[in-house]
């Protein structure tokens, strides 16, 4: 007998792994508009680094540092190199990425090897709620998945950068002509966007390890959250498609094969973006 | 007649000149790690039969070919290997799925296929392509893997198995096979789920075992799928409640799972790095010595070097590499492998291997550490596997 402390913990569970890693793909593709598909080997770097600083005997809070920085930086590389020069051909930047997608995915196995790499969890025991055994990690999970989800909203609605940074994305030409500096704009909110994927790597590595493919199913997923929950709505969009995309597809599967939850959460998926084009959040 | 053909095809798959192997090996996509103890196992074995005079005092040349984890990309490499690099035999595949794409291929050229992943095996009502003269099959099946080690599991750890599979062919065969045997010793299923590949959450999954009277966690998840379970099987404390016993699970996957995830997991195979025989040690010390202290062996890479070594061994005997003579040439072949005594039988061209149940230690810690991964429980020297589910005589291509 499945008890109701396990289907709210697992459903919720679901939905925070997913706000961790989309709310990267939110900014860079919900906001800019470009169309990363690179954000799944982002997240793999952020695995790896998970796993390069543990097995170099340091704790895995540390990768929490350390992932989000190093990320940025490929974010930085990728924006100065090519992606500043797409802006306004963002269909053009679904190959641009895909490419950088491919380059880091082999890197990665030429630095690290093709084998999966393991990343420990720092808990061990799980702790009892409500006659529910619960992991931990994915406690901290969701506490994190809440915080960045809030803290980002915060950062693009009230703070200086943040109002520069819409503005920019809006309208470049005009927030150019009023002083801002559009192409630092552009470049710290995409390495913003980049060090979130490195963190969300990091954060799911002691769940599902490392290898060079960690992020490609996250990448499916997040497009899925963005798209469903409605682009640029940053807050209520993450939340709510991932809600929908992870947390139903969980809460499914308790009276459902998981086969069967994933293809209906997936049709589901599919009837809102057929009757709400903007998603469920999305529009005017 | 057979050497004018051979000029004729540019060189190659003549009886002068070198011999030629076409290895087909995932060295990109999902399954690139297998993909590489894979193609070094067969590449170590043709190496050792080179410096030992070739076959019938010719070299052997190895075309290795990517075929990126995709049946599909197996077929047009198998197309390549035959025709444009004329190949005398062709060796690999990896998964159910890429050997079933090959297998018409070579029926239809006309060339020998050594396979050597663990698989559900034959069974001429569900794959008719797998009952071919043409199909060599060295790697372990559920009856030599799973099947001996029943008895031991249950007597040990209880009857209630809850099973976990991803969701595709082997994991479901392999399970019915093992539902047999435990019906025979009186135990039952308490739990049967299949996953989709690429899942990366189990948590009602993992909330449903907790739930059952489950003693044995009999595990056929495979990929990455398999390390995440298992991670998150040890966050919830599963292992101290349960016994887990994978299938899957070889070097591998078990140091993506790392120490703490895998501490205590029961697995079993033909094959593991840790089997402590001179001829084991040296195979070992081999890889190492031509791929870096870090590369490492499983089952496939095992089965790649047996299939290596005996087709040259068959060939030398029958004095020829024609597929007819090849077949057979390998028909009742026997060899000691790293893993030990191993006979590939003439009926189902399947291999009688030894079978290994497994433990990894608590003093595990280093994921490099493939020597000390694994403990042996216990040891069966050599287990025939059940008849193929074939019609006899195998026959070409049905």
């Amino acid at each position: 007998m499945i008890d109701f402390a396990s289907i709210i913990s697992q459903t919720l569970f679901a939905t925070s792994i997913l706000i961790v890693a989309a709310l990267g793909l939110a900014i860079i593709f919900g906001m800019m508009g470009v169309i990363n598909l690179a954000h799944g080997a982002l997240i793999t770097v952020g695995a790896y680094v998970a796993y390069a600083v543990t097995n170099a005997g340091l704790s895995i809070w540390a990768a929490f540092l350390v992932a989000p920085v190093v990320v940025a930086l490929v974010g930085l590389v990728m924006e100065r190199t090519v992606i500043n020069r797409l802006y306004d051909r963002p269909v053009d930047t679904l190959l641009a990425t895909w490419g950088f997608a491919l380059v880091i995915q082999e890197l990665i196995k030429v630095i690290f090897g093709t084998s999966a790499q393991s990343v420990p969890n720092p808990y061990s025991a799980p702790v009892e709620i409500m006659g529910a055994n619960l992991p931990q990690y994915r406690i901290f999970l969701t506490a994190l998945a809440a915080g960045l989800l809030v803290v980002t909203y915060v950062t693009f609605k009230y703070t200086d950068f943040g109002v520069k940074s819409r503005a920019v994305i809006q309208n470049d030409e005009m927030a150019g002509l009023l002083g801002t500096d559009v192409r630092s704009i552009y470049m710290w909110t995409f390495m913003i966007g980049a060090g979130l994927a490195g963190l969300a790597g990091a954060a799911v590595a002691p769940i599902v390890g490392a290898d060079p493919r960690t992020g490609l199913g996250y990448l499916v997923q997040s497009f899925f959250v963005v798209i469903v929950g409605g682009t640029g709505q940053l807050l209520a969009g993450t939340l709510g498609g991932s809600g929908l995309i992870g947390g139903s597809a969980a809460a499914l599967s308790f009276v459902s094969s998981q086969t069967f939850a994933q293809t209906v959460v997936f049709a589901l998926a599919i009837v809102v973006i057929r009757l709400k084009p903007e998603g469920l959040f999305g529009g005017t | 007649m057979t050497a004018l053909t051979g000029c004729l095809g540019g060189g190659g798959g003549g009886s002068s000149g070198p011999v030629r192997v076409g290895v087909l090996s995932p060295l990109s996509g999902a399954w690139t790690v297998y993909g590489e103890a894979h193609r070094r196992g067969f590449e170590l074995a043709m190496q050792e039969v080179n410096d030992n005079g070739g076959i019938n005092g010719r070299d052997v040349e190895v075309i290795v070919e990517d075929t990126q984890t995709d049946p599909s990309t197996v077929t047009e490499k198998a197309q390549k290997v035959i025709r444009q690099d004329n190949v005398d035999v062709v060796a690999g595949t990896f998964s159910s799925a890429s050997r079933n794409a090959a297998a018409p291929v070579v029926t239809q050229e006309d060339k020998v296929l050594l396979y050597p992943t663990f698989y559900e095996g034959q069974d001429q009502e569900n794959f008719p392509g797998t009952c071919n003269d043409l199909l060599f099959m060295f790697g372990i099946v559920p009856s030599q893997q799973a099947a001996p080690w029943m008895d031991y599991m249950t007597s040990e750890h209880g009857s209630n198995f809850y099973m976990v599979g991803s969701d595709y062919v082997w994991p479901r065969f392999t399970n019915q096979r093992v539902k047999q045997s435990l019906e025979e010793l009186g135990g039952n299923v308490v739990g049967e789920e299949y996953i989709p590949l690429g899942t990366s959450d189990f948590g009602s999954v993992l909330s449903r075992i907790s739930n059952s009277d489950a003693d044995i966690v009999f595990g056929t998840l495979t990929g990455t799928d398999t390390i995440a379970f298992a991670k998150q099987f040890y966050s919830r404390g599963l292992n101290e409640e349960f016994t887990y016993w994978t299938v899957d699970d070889e070097e591998f996957a078990t140091q993506g799972k790392g120490p703490q995830a895998a501490r205590g997991t029961y697995v079993s195979f033909d094959y593991f790095q840790t089997i402590d025989t001179d001829l084991n040690n040296q195979f070992v010390d081999k890889v190492k010595s031509q791929y870096g202290e870090d590369a490492g062996m499983d089952t496939v890479g095992a089965a790649m070097y047996n299939a290596g070594h005996m087709f040259a061994n068959a060939a030398n005997e029958v004095g020829s590499v024609n597929t007819d003579d090849i077949i057979s040439g390998l028909e009742g072949q026997s060899f000691t492998g790293p893993q030990g005594e191993v006979t590939m039988r003439e009926q189902d061209h399947q291999m009688v291997l030894p079978s290994y149940l497994v433990q990894v230690p608590d003093d595990w810690s280093d994921t490099n550490d493939f020597e000390g991964m694994f403990e042996i429980v216990d040891q069966k020297e050599s287990v025939t596997p059940a008849t193929a589910n074939c019609d006899f005589p195998l026959g070409k291509g049905n």
